[in-house]
């Protein structure tokens, strides 16, 4: 479900939560590898969360009817 | 996709930090307060639960892709390893003439080629040895005897004008050989084949009857 989930998000909130939750680097280091602002980097992860969250929710009711 | 600098979402800036003190790479001080601001707020409490499962939930998938690929990776590496070698066995460098040459020198090393061509040298070099036995000539036969073969020993004094190529004619005249020789009155002592005693008196009259080349012939008692 996850992966379905992941599957929906753009290139760029699926890169982030694999960077931070799955690499788990320092919002420092992803800013450097995407070349873009640190407050970026943390509003892009935010976002990325809450559409994956989202996207979780609708995927669980869909399987749920 | 473009999102914005700042936060639309009535969240705390501790908030926005709250996924590297997950993973703990904020600095001490980032640490310090986002832990000071956790402890009285529950919005970010329960967000920061969120987070910790999402991310039990993202490492199952990126670790089960990572493993995928890890095998893709292997499988692809055991194959270009494969590949490499079938290639280099083939792209012997040199000359076209000189490859084959290769191939067939290695083919000897083959093992089903092994035992034959052992055998056909064994049988080569047993063919060469019996041609080159039966191409003696008899003057370069080496009369052998053995043990038991009937001879006789005779004390031979030769005169003094008999010359070296008289005393062998002789000697290969009775099919006999010196064994012994010259004592200190000049006299050898050659080997004849006889038989019996009669043979060996025949060959003693034949020496005896040379009176321009032999003196005195005595058979040796042993």
């Amino acid at each position: 479900l996850t992966q379905q989930a992941l599957r929906t998000l753009s290139h760029e909130h699926q890169e982030v939560l694999r960077l931070v939750f799955y690499e788990e680097l320092p919002y420092e280091e992803i800013a450097m590898l995407l070349s873009i602002p640190t407050n970026t980097v943390k509003t892009r992860v935010y976002y990325a969360k809450q559409r994956l969250k989202h996207q979780l929710k609708e995927l669980g009711q869909g399987e749920r009817v | 996709m473009v999102e914005p600098d700042t936060l639309d979402q009535p969240i705390h800036p501790e908030g926005a930090l709250l996924p590297w003190y997950l993973n703990g790479t904020l600095r001490e001080d980032e640490r310090r307060q986002v832990d000071q601001h956790l402890s009285s707020c529950a919005a970010c409490r329960a967000e920061l639960d969120e987070l910790a499962q999402l991310k039990v939930q993202l490492h199952e998938v990126y670790g089960a892709q990572s493993e995928a690929s890890a095998q893709t990776q292997r499988a692809v590496l055991a194959q270009v390893k494969l590949d490499v070698s079938a290639k280099r066995a083939k792209s012997v460098t040199g000359p076209q003439w000189l490859n084959g040459l290769d191939d067939w020198f290695q083919s000897l090393f083959v093992p089903r080629w092994a035992p034959a061509l052992a055998v056909t040298l064994l049988v080569a070099q047993l063919g060469l040895l019996l041609w080159s036995v039966t191409r003696l000539t008899p003057s370069d036969q080496v009369i052998t005897r053995w043990l038991g073969s009937p001879t006789v020993r005779l004390r031979v004094v030769f005169q003094e004008a008999t010359s070296e190529r008289q005393i062998r004619s002789l000697i290969q005249g009775l099919h006999g050989r010196i064994v012994d020789g010259p004592t200190s009155d000049g006299a050898y002592i050659m080997e004849v084949p006889a038989g019996d005693q009669a043979a060996a008196q025949k060959k003693v009259d034949i020496l005896r009857s040379q009176t321009e080349s032999v003196r005195t012939v005595e058979p040796v008692t042993p």
